[in-house]
């Protein structure tokens, strides 16, 4: 079972998308605010890490940038979202995908599956 | 631009981001929460709108009448679309939707530090109360 990570700092958002992943087949761990995503990360290695740009306590991109530079983590497909259209900073960041919110479900789960079947072909 | 009715629970994540990202004059609260607007769109599914733009929520407005007067929540346009005349699109389609149930008069809430939606209700007709206290309780 795929397992999706979420950095997500509200928490009715974090249950509508335990609802809506765990629908699909996937499993969640979700985030608490006060954790280290980057840590988390490093512990849990998830296969995709679903990162808001920005949160109560860090910038994503700042975790984004941590993830990329530890060897152990930088394999992780990492998804960002934002209210705003930050696609081109994120990517030069190293994120996989950028997912502009407000988004629909079939679009988080587009983008899940497609990084998915990138994952599995880069490990085979 | 599509003007259309919510759709749960697929509009339930977007329309939640939407509201997210309004800078002010939205508090979300109890009534927020997926299992009350499950509630709401079983009594009124006809009074929640949203505005799609290709494929994405950009705009909401909520709608209630419960027999003697109308109210108006959340009335909502992601900042990329503002000025565009879509506020004005979603508070005349909710009001013709009141209008329509046989609501004779509406009441909405501003918060008081959001002048620009204050002067976006004046300029539609709407009056502003100050007589009125308004007061709430948690039943």
């Amino acid at each position: 079972m795929p397992t999706v990570m979420l950095a997500e700092d509200d928490e009715t958002m974090v249950s509508l998308l335990r609802t809506l992943l765990g629908m699909e087949g996937y499993q969640v761990v979700a985030l608490e605010m006060d954790q280290d995503i980057f840590g988390a990360v490093k512990d849990n290695r998830p296969d995709v890490l679903l990162l808001d740009v920005h949160l109560p306590a860090v910038n994503g991109l700042d975790v984004l940038d941590q993830i990329r530079a530890d060897e152990k983590t930088r394999e992780v497909s990492v998804v960002m979202t934002s209210g705003l259209n930050l696609e081109v900073e994120c990517m030069r960041h190293g994120a996989n995908e950028f997912l502009l919110k407000p988004y629909m479900p079939d679009d988080l789960l587009g983008i899940l599956k497609r990084n998915l079947n990138s994952t599995a072909r880069g490990n085979s | 631009m599509e003007i259309r009715e919510f759709k749960y629970p697929e509009d339930l994540i977007p329309t939640r981001q939407l509201w997210e990202s309004i800078e002010k004059g939205i508090n979300l609260g109890l009534s927020d929460e997926p299992g009350e607007i499950e509630k709401k769109l079983k009594r009124d599914p006809d009074l929640f709108i949203l505005a799609i733009s290709e494929g994405r929520v950009v705009g909401s407005v909520i709608g209630g009448f419960d027999g003697r007067r109308g109210m108006i929540y959340h009335l909502a346009v992601s900042a990329q679309f503002r000025h565009r005349g879509l506020g004005s699109k979603l508070m005349a389609e909710i009001e013709n939707r009141l209008r329509a149930k046989g609501c004779i008069r509406s009441y909405l809430m501003v918060t008081r530090e959001n002048a620009e939606a204050m002067q976006f209700y004046f300029e539609r007709g709407w009056e502003r109360m100050d007589f009125i206290v308004p007061f709430a309780k948690n039943l």
